[in-house]
């Protein structure tokens, strides 16, 4: 394309040759000098085209013409600074929000996650006809079932969660370890960074070895390459590092990988404790896969009615098994973020409009020198074009910042959320939106601008009122920027609604001055289920005597901080239910004082006391081959209950469930003594299920929740209970926290989806307001001449206030009506979302079609008192 | 002149030899016997265009006359080219005559 560039000159040089030697050929043919030259250049015909048609070919005109209009729009952006700040920095908040949601979009749900060959890792996991809820874990034969019969997976890999203690190197520490069957690894497909992972056949009990995360490696050894080889204790028995595992997203790993004990996990049908994960074979459908397993599932309830009936399995790709919850929240605020963006367009376009209008004059010189309609356009939409893209620049810082906001945000629990970052393909998102936002501002106002006839335009004195046709269309900007507004602000309206009526729905326990301290003994150190007891009683006591105490009570699992544990139920003297239909609850098991200390009612009956005590332990897992304790021919205390009311309702209904008995597992009978108000253990927004509560002498716990009531500050007792804790045992970690926190924490995603259409909302308005305000300042400005002969002629400045506010607000209203039709229709997407407030909730929408129109109001306030104050002499003179 | 002919003429001249824009256009005139009378200033333009697809080189030369011209001379695309060229021009009037004198063809 370059070779050969020649310059003009050395085409002029040429064709003055040729004119040169054609005069001499006419020459020799006998004509005059005069004569020879007239006759050359007239066969030659216009020289000035022929050097510009040898230019245009020389030259990318395009490129030359952009290098042009860049420059000039460069010099008009720089002469009205104010115009170009508030255009940018209008389009910067559009693109800024945008290119924020978008990167975590990317990072939650678009880019691939970190295993080889991600797309072809699935979870399986169970669903059973019983329940709502998706994805239950697995027990261990369905998992063999699977592995043995199946025929789809390369790989079938059995995860655990445990938290064990690591000690001995400094203070103890809770760890967060995955136990995998060796499968695992060939699952992710990730070769270690360090030493190896775990073998096939390693997978079994007593074999201490560990693989670290490097995250893990980094933080707690230094990154020390000679790791292989030393040990790290965990609940006091020594692992054996093998290797370390490249860096991974903190939501996709654990601290360590131990192996598990396979045959144990196979060997227990019923106990469903366990995640499964496998990896296609290629070319194997996800159907397929899905197809294999029913078969297996099908054949298995037929095997093992007792523990299968009912149960299904869902083959669900990895990404589903991370992000599924967040998926559909995510997207909906891609699109609430998108009506910003549109917002600000229109806001830039309708500011653009307004100047174009400035510039009839220099446009209408333009086009009578030659400038064609396409060059004009072209010249204005670079014009708009630099606008995104400066809007863009700073947009992008923006959503650097606010990605750097997002690890301050407590409790938003959005999977891989802390992979979110600004990598390529944000930025080529950017880059579109940019582009986008530039022609969406840009073109409209360009066509128009310069589709208008020059001649009138340059004769055309000042008109007495704005331009008709400017201000329709004005208006209509202004009236979508006002529905689309009004429809973020009903979005925003109706989550944050329905984030204080869950916030303020009755949990059923109390949360202000009360401290948590979660602990959780180390199984070889407390093996008996009489130690775990002593130590618990002994420290109970310890916290109780603590001076600004008020109550202690302890809980295998305080409410809204971990999952429940559902245990089997028979009651006594009922037939026996068929397979897949017995009765299940959540059980806990607590001190005599939890329900005092955590403000839970008694309704009917009595609460547990010292005198419930027994000697045999523990009343689930009790088998009578252990050891006796002393004392046990003597008369025992009867195991004994509390149930919460929904218990009462559902399984005892016209009944008095007080000295009723029923089983847990292969328990004993137990009896019930009472009953106690039901509490939302699990979410605020879960229903208030079933509840039994076990009393914790009677069935102890190694994990312990403790809830500290406090006269005053509980955070200045939190110094005081981990001392206690560590006269007790040096070597326990113990996790402290509050209550408020807990609470706020659990509901720490619903936060961020408020927070962030609130903002969005906001936004939205704060755009439409500017929208509204530069539309009527326009108007005030054109019409200075005609409302200063109406007051002339003896205007009211009644008169005046209503010729700014009523077309002024005419749009707003047009936009109102539309956005609370659309309100209507849109908001059904966020159903899911709300927690007793209906999409359709009639307060949301008036409260944001108020507050529009207030907001509208407001912006008209301006405009309007400089039209009431003006001074017919000075506008009158002025032109 | 039609589209794609001033370039037909222009290789076809060429095919005789190196020559400068003024010789081009007076050799079209002079073998077409007037018939074809090429606007002088379309001629550069054309001339560079076929310069740029690399079917002319052009060099800085002196005219027989001992004047400075630049002088045009065809390349082997070039050559190429005015084969293609001709044999698509060949059977456009072959079309256009069957067209105008319908059934001269088969007598």
């Amino acid at each position: 394309m370059f070779r050969g560039r020649r310059k003009q000159r050395d085409f002029r040089q040429e064709i003055e040759a040729h004119l040169e030697l054609e005069i001499e050929r006419l020459r020799e043919r006998g004509l005059s000098a005069e004569e020879a030259a007239a006759e050359a250049h007239r066969k030659f015909g216009n020289m000035l085209q022929a050097e510009e048609r040898f230019y245009a070919s020389q030259h990318w005109l395009w490129l030359d013409h952009l290098r042009q209009d860049v420059r000039f729009g460069l010099r008009m952006a720089l002469r009205n600074p104010g115009f170009s700040a508030v255009a940018v920095l209008t389009l910067a908040l559009g693109i800024g929000a945008n290119t924020a949601i978008f990167s975590l979009v990317n990072a939650v749900l678009l880019r691939p996650l970190p295993f080889a060959d991600p797309d072809r890792v699935f979870s399986i996991s169970e669903r059973r006809s019983n329940s709502h809820e998706a994805n239950l874990p697995v027990s261990g034969h369905e998992y063999m079932a699977w592995k043995q019969e199946g025929h789809s997976f390369a790989a079938l890999a059995l995860d655990h969660f445990e938290a064990p203690t690591l000690t001995g190197r400094g203070d103890p520490e809770t760890v967060r370890a995955l136990r995998v069957s060796a499968d695992m690894f060939p699952v992710m497909g990730l070769a270690p960074e360090l030493g190896r992972t775990i073998l096939p056949g390693e997978d079994r009990a007593g074999q201490r070895i560990a693989v670290m995360s490097d995250a893990f490696w980094r933080s707690h050894f230094a990154a020390d390459h000679k790791i292989l080889g030393q040990t790290i204790t965990l609940d006091d028995q020594n692992y054996e590092i093998i290797g370390v595992m490249p860096p991974m997203p903190d939501s996709l790993t654990p601290d360590v990988w131990l192996p598990i004990d396979l045959n144990d996990a196979v060997r227990s049908v019923g106990r469903h404790n366990l995640s499964v994960y496998g990896r296609l074979k290629p070319g194997v459908s996800i159907a397929q896969a899905q197809a294999d397993v029913d078969v297996i599932s099908s054949s298995l309830e037929q095997r093992l009615p007792k523990d299968n009936t009912g149960h299904m399995a869902a083959v669900i790709p990895a990404r589903e098994d991370i992000a599924g919850d967040v998926q559909k929240a995510l997207l909906v605020l891609m699109g609430a973020v998108g009506f910003v963006l549109l917002i600000a367009c229109l806001n830039v376009a309708s500011l653009l409009l307004s100047r174009a209008n400035g510039r009839r004059h220099e446009i209408a010189i333009r086009k009578a020198l030659g400038a064609s309609q396409a060059r004009l356009v072209r010249q204005l939409v670079t014009e708009s074009m630099l606008l995104a893209g400066a809007g863009g620049i700073l947009g992008l810082a923006l959503a650097v910042w606010l990605g750097r906001l997002l690890p301050y945000i407590h409790g938003i629990n959005i999977p891989l959320a802390e992979t979110m970052a600004i990598d390529r393909s944000v930025l080529a998102v950017t880059t579109m939106i940019s582009l986008f936002s530039g022609l969406a501002a840009g073109v409209v106002p360009a066509l128009r601008a310069s589709r208008r006839q020059a001649v009138p335009e340059m004769n055309e004195a000042r008109t007495v009122s704005a331009e008709p046709a400017r201000r329709r269309l004005g208006s209509l900007v202004v009236a979508a920027q006002v529905a689309m507004a009004l429809v973020l602000l009903v979005g925003a309206g109706l989550l944050m609604k329905s984030f204080i009526r869950l916030v303020n729905v009755d949990r059923g326990f109390k949360t202000q001055n009360i401290l948590v301290a979660n602990i959780s003994l180390p199984e070889p150190k407390y093996r008996d289920a009489h130690e775990t007891r002593r130590f618990f009683r002994e420290l109970l006591d310890r916290l109780a005597a603590l001076p600004g105490v008020k109550s202690v009570g302890g809980t295998s699992n305080l409410p809204l901080q971990r999952g429940d544990n559902w245990v089997a139920i028979t009651i006594e003297g009922r037939p026996e239910l068929p397979p897949g239909q017995g009765i299940f609850a959540p059980l806990r098991s607590v001190t005599p004082d939890y329900f005092r200390t955590l403000g839970i009612p008694l309704r009917a009956g009595r609460f547990f006391n010292s005198n419930d005590a027994r000697l045999a332990l523990p009343l689930i897992r009790w088998f009578p081959q252990q050891p006796s304790p002393a004392n046990l021919d003597k008369p025992q205390p009867i195991p004994v209950a509390l149930i919460s009311e929904a218990m009462a309702r559902q399984y005892w209904p016209n009944e008095n469930p007080l000295g009723r008995r029923f089983r847990v597992l292969f328990s004993p009978w137990i009896t019930v003594v009472g009953i106690v108000g039901d509490v939302k253990h699990s979410a605020l927004d879960a229903p208030m299920n079933p509840h039994v509560y076990l009393l914790y002498s009677q069935e102890p716990f190694a994990d312990m929740g403790l809830a500290i009531r406090t006269t005053g500050d509980p955070a200045a007792l939190a110094n005081a209970v981990r001392e206690q804790v560590r006269s007790l045992d040096a070597d326990l970690p113990v996790a402290i926290t509050q209550m408020d926190r807990v609470l706020a924490d659990s509901v720490g995603r619903q936060r961020f989806y408020v927070v962030l259409a609130s903002a969005f909302g906001t936004l939205g308005l704060g755009l439409a307001v500017v929208g509204i305000f530069a539309l009527a300042s326009y108007s005030v400005s054109q019409r200075v001449r005609e409302i200063g002969i109406r007051v002339a002629l003896g205007a009211q400045r009644r008169n005046i206030l209503w010729m700014i506010i009523g077309p002024g607000m005419l749009p707003t209203l047009a936009g109102a009506l539309i956005g609370a039709g659309g309100a209507l229709v849109v908001t059904r997407v966020i159903r899911s979302f709300l927690f007793k407030v209906s999409p359709k909730d009639p307060m949301t929408l008036a409260a944001a079609i108020v507050l529009i129109l207030i907001a509208s109001l407001l912006a008209l306030w301006i405009p309007t008192r400089r039209a009431m104050n003006v001074d017919p002499n000075v506008a009158l003179r002025c032109e | 002149m039609l589209q794609g002919t001033l370039d037909l003429l222009i290789l076809r001249t060429l095919i005789l030899g190196a020559q400068h824009g003024q010789g081009i256009a007076a050799a079209i005139e002079l073998s077409s016997q007037d018939e074809l009378l090429v606007e002088h200033g379309a001629l550069y333009p054309a001339l560079q265009r076929l310069e740029e697809r690399g079917w002319v080189a052009a060099k800085w030369g002196t005219s027989t006359n001992n004047r400075k011209a630049r002088f045009y001379a065809l390349t082997a695309a070039g050559r190429k080219q005015l084969v293609k060229e001709t044999e698509k021009w060949k059977r456009l009037s072959t079309a256009i005559e069957r067209v105008l004198e319908p059934g001269a063809q088969e007598s």
